[in-house]
């Protein structure tokens, strides 16, 4: 494509683009910068906040360890659960473009299934399995690799086997279609030229699906980071994330302007990791 | 003469459908051959099973006397051209051809020599540094041949290389590939479905029809004598009327169309003798018009005109309502004939196919 | 969004405005429409069952006998609506505790309930009234015991520190409704409302060392219990009463020390036009009636607040019945809570919830 069209072609593309740009800003980003300013105005317990500018809620969160420590347990449990999903979602796809139609068509309603029902029973679903009388238990104690029942709630690990089970749609699909929109020939040119199987994924496959792994892994961080309610029934008091905090802040204590700037390290974090991923996705050819 | 690959007997049955073979076919070394026929004939089947990317049910393949029926493709020693090129788009031109090399173990220094040889062969210097999509169609072909010839396969495997390209750069690219292949003097096979491409590049065709082979010689051979219908109806254009042999001195014979009208003609093999059927050939290039009554003329009236540039193609209604193609080039003599005009035809080089 | 903007209004009205709409999007509806002409009536829910019955009981009747449009605004936690409108409120009433009425109620964002307005209000049992909120019934609070699984008769708070249960005790989230549990608590153990030191230690302890668990809501609360992960948890008296139809052995026991009860109803919110204002009455007149006070309490299973109504329940409802000690029992804990210094000081005492005793 020319120079010249390709420049039409976004000025067309910007008018298509403009009614839903309005609408995205008015109704989401100025409520979102108006939200976020009141993180540095003044927490007043009367009045929720006053307009005296303060640096203070920053402060608050960056010098307090238990703050701190929230901050930085959400970054880690989202690069974990990222990486995580991005694994076992990647071979879910691969697999996917692997197997006869009708089969994939199945496998593919099975993986969107749960998103048909709400964050909140999904969640319930792993209490009963993970509960001290629930089937996990009962199977760990029927094979006998354990005594008695163990507790799986309350605790890290579990939050991040839910959180992963929960994204995993998020990173099948980008993935998925970064897989299926590659050249079918390219495999078999790569094996002509000499390349075994693995060679041939490492040096063409999984390079060419970049834009499905970067796709999905901000997808499934940003989410994993804004997450509250698996976290919360999950992770019972031994995990606090960010999501968590705002919700408290905000709902509960109307603390906003601690709120607001909690919620504005969230999205500067989410920020800096998709700009990353942007970064990496970004491509010469 | 030497054989570079041998196809032993080869079948490709997918359930109960058999969708090539079984056939037989013997690559000379050096030798341009060319798998030709109509889409689903099965010539892209058979170069995917020479390259080993489709397994065949029955059958041996030979490379240079090695039996390579049962190794991936990694292992065979066999260059590719896909249709669509199939370039790495996340690897420069120089990346995409030194794939094959990198593959091999072969080292660096020696890889950016090779590259850039064989760039210079193919006359694409100076784009190692670019990417696929900062290339033409033609270019791309270039590159794709690169990366096929830079590992110096026994082989070379063509499969429709130059239906992507425009008309124009098509017919030049069919001079090129030539020319690459004879002054490299590699074994290539190269499919298509574009007679005249078959024609103008081949050292042998091979023309196949519904999974099986219809017939294999030079071009000529395939133009002059096809042994079958559909290979006299396949390649070229040809005027196909039934006949019963009147007469036979050899290969030379008098076909007798009915209504009195009798050709003389070869037969492309023996005939069973006089009164058995068979099937009358006229090339429309090798029919010539003279005056209605001229001596060895068959009086005819022209029933349609078609005018082509540089031809002109008539179609002649006989007596008996035989029909025969005839074309002429574009000169007065010609332009004025209109339909309707009874006109005598000479019907020169006829041949009969006999029992089709 | 213009009419916030245009004319002569203040800089903090304008901040004030802009809160408003930032918390409406933020809790995903658009909060503002303009004031309608008189013969209609602006709710503030949370939603869910309890609005269902709300409706069915009080607001459908009331809007049908007299022409009044209801207009629902559903969401949690929409105090902060309330308090960034106060220049200008959208909304008439809002269903609340008598908690959060009482500390929004002295800030002047409620207005009080007056008898001369509301004839029916006379009827409401002192436990239940308060300036800004009365019952339209409450919901006795107290433990929530596994019968099978603790044998020994459960009387105090304390128990939840039987080092017999360990780890299989739960307490309320702080968000949810786990500060007023608390804070009573904490009264029972000593403390005030400007002292939490008791609590604080006592809950530290809970958590370290009894192992508890934090339940996130009534449904969490309800799965803790039925899948017998918990087997003593503070909780709602009706709930537990399901928990036991359905099967579960539990049983609800008021603690010695005094349980809970919140009066849910709504409050009507200070400087609306007068139509509104007298509609809201005349609605909130409505719930203290106890014909339909007995018909709500047949839908949730919690008691009414109207005497005569407590003393004339019918056959079905006799369980609902409290003795007069009962009674006593459940407003004696949160009746001793400051709401205003408990609202003054409940972003610190949050945070000192959050890191000494579940950071513990």
């Amino acid at each position: 494509m020319s120079q010249q069209s390709s420049r039409a072609g976004g000025l067309f593309g910007a008018a298509l683009m403009s009614p839903i740009g309005i609408l995205y800003l008015c109704f989401l980003l100025l409520p979102i910068g108006f939200f976020l300013s009141l993180s540095f105005f003044t927490y007043s317990a009367q009045q929720m906040y006053v307009a005296e500018p303060t640096l203070d809620n920053y402060s608050r969160l960056i010098f307090d360890g238990y703050y701190r420590r929230i901050i930085y347990d959400t970054i880690r449990v989202s690069l974990v659960v990222t990486v995580i999903t991005l694994v076992f979602g990647y071979a879910l796809a691969y697999f996917l473009t692997r197997v006869k139609s009708t089969w994939r068509g199945i496998m593919m309603f099975l993986i969107i299934a749960p998103l048909m029902t709400g964050v909140i029973v999904r969640t319930y679903g792993w209490i009963v399995l993970l509960g001290t009388d629930g089937l996990v238990n009962a199977i760990l104690v029927w094979i006998g690799i354990v005594e008695r029942p163990i507790s799986m709630l309350g605790n890290e690990k579990t939050v991040i086997v839910a959180l992963v089970h929960i994204m995993l749609p998020y990173m099948v699909f980008p993935i998925f279609s970064s897989l299926v929109a590659q050249d079918p020939h390219l495999v078999p040119a790569a094996s002509t030229l000499g390349a075994k199987p693995l060679r041939t994924f490492f040096e063409v496959t999984l390079p060419l699906s970049r834009s499905g792994i970067v796709m999905g892994s901000v997808i499934v961080f940003t989410m994993t980071s804004g997450s509250i309610v698996t976290v919360e029934l999950l992770g019972g008091r031994d995990m606090t994330m960010m999501g968590q905090l705002i919700y408290q802040l905000i709902l509960s204590t109307f603390n906003w302007p601690l709120g607001a700037a909690v919620a504005a390290l969230l999205v500067l974090c989410q920020f800096i990791m998709i700009s990353y991923y942007f970064r990496k996705m970004r491509r010469a050819y | 003469m030497q054989l570079a690959l041998t196809l032993e007997k080869i079948v490709k049955r997918y359930g109960a459908t058999t969708a090539l073979g079984p056939i037989d076919i013997d690559v000379r070394q050096g030798e341009l051959l060319t798998l030709l026929g109509p889409s689903g004939c099965g010539k892209t089947t058979t170069l995917h099973i020479i390259a080993g990317l489709t397994t065949p049910t029955e059958g041996r393949l030979l490379l240079n006397g090695r039996n390579i029926t049962a190794l991936a493709p990694p292992y065979r020693d066999i260059g590719l051209v896909f249709q669509n090129y199939a370039l790495f788009p996340h690897r420069t031109i120089a990346e995409n051809v030194a794939f094959g090399l990198r593959m091999r173990k072969v080292p660096k220094a020696e890889i950016t020599v090779r590259v850039r040889a064989i760039l210079n062969v193919v006359g694409l210097p100076n784009v190692e540094e670019r990417y696929p999509n900062q290339l033409s169609g033609g270019q791309r072909q270039r590159v794709a041949l690169a990366r096929a010839l830079v590992i110096e396969p026994s082989i070379l495997l063509l499969d429709e290389p130059l239906s992507n390209l425009d008309a124009l750069l098509r017919k030049k690219m069919r001079l090129e590939l030539r020319e690459i292949q004879q002054r490299l003097g590699i074994t290539t096979v190269f499919v298509t479905h574009d007679q005249d491409e078959a024609f103008e590049m081949s050292d042998r065709v091979i023309l196949m029809n519904g999974g099986h082979i219809e017939q294999i010689g030079s071009p000529e051979a395939l133009y002059d004598s096809p042994q079958t219908r559909f290979a006299a109806s396949f390649i070229g254009e040809a005027s196909l009327t039934p006949c019963t042999i009147a007469q036979v001195r050899g290969d030379d014979v008098v076909a007798d169309l009915g209504g009195g009208m009798t050709i003389p003609a070869k037969a492309v093999r023996p005939v069973d003798g006089v009164g058995s059927q068979a099937l009358l050939m006229a090339r429309p290039e090798r029919v010539t018009l003279s005056e209605p009554n001229a001596t060895d003329a068959l009086p005819m009236t022209i029933s349609k005109r078609v005018f082509q540039g540089e031809r002109i193609l008539f179609e002649l209604t006989a007596a008996n309502g035989h029909a025969f193609q005839c074309s002429v080039p574009s000169i007065e003599k010609y332009r004025e004939m209109q339909p309707g005009l009874n006109v005598g035809a000479v019907l020169h080089e006829c041949r009969v196919i006999p029992g089709a | 969004m213009t009419r916030f903007l245009n004319g002569s209004v203040s800089r903090r009205s304008v901040l004030k405005a802009g809160g408003a709409l930032a918390g409406a999007a933020a809790l995903g509806t658009f909060g503002y429409t303009p004031a309608q002409a008189a013969g209609d009536l602006r709710i503030i829910m949370p939603g869910g069952s309890w609005k269902e019955w709300v409706e069915q009981t009080f607001t459908a009747p009331f809007g049908s006998a007299n022409e009044v449009e209801i207009l629902w605004k559903l969401g949690l936690g929409q105090e902060p609506l309330v308090m960034a409108q106060q220049a200008r409120p959208q909304w008439d009433l809002i269903h609340t505790g008598q908690m959060r009425a009482g500390q929004l109620g002295a800030m002047g964002l409620y207005q009080p309930l007056s008898e001369e307005k509301m004839p029916n209000l006379a009827k409401i049992h002192p436990s239940f009234r308060y300036q800004y909120l009365a019952g339209k019934c409450h919901t006795p609070y107290g433990l929530c015991v596994n019968t099978s699984k603790i044998t020994r008769e459960i009387t105090s708070w304390e128990d939840l520190w039987d080092p017999e249960f360990k780890g299989r005790v739960a307490f309320p989230a702080w968000g949810w409704i786990g500060d007023e549990v608390f804070h009573a608590i904490n009264i029972a153990f000593g403390g005030t409302s400007e002292d939490i030191e008791p609590g604080i230690a006592k809950f530290k302890e809970l958590f370290a060392e009894n192992g508890a668990v934090v339940a996130n809501n009534v449904e969490h609360t309800r799965q803790l219990i039925d899948a017998e992960e918990v087997w003593l948890v503070p909780f709602f008296g009706a709930r537990i009463e399901q928990a036991a139809a359905a099967g579960t052995p539990v049983e609800f026991v008021i603690p010695e020390e005094g349980g809970l009860s919140w009066i849910w109803n709504m409050s009507i919110i200070a400087n609306r036009p007068e139509q509104n204002v007298a509609n809201a009455e005349a609605l909130l007149d409505t719930t203290f009636e106890a014909e339909r006070q007995i018909e709500f309490a047949k839908l949730t299973g919690y008691p009414p607040t109207n005497i005569d109504a407590m003393a004339n329940l019918p056959a079905e409802l006799k369980r609902l019945e409290l003795s007069d000690s009962d009674v006593e029992l459940l407003g004696k804990l949160q009746s001793q809570l400051d709401p205003m210094t408990l609202f003054a000081y409940r972003d610190q005492y949050a945070e000192r919830w959050n890191k000494e005793v579940l950071g513990a």
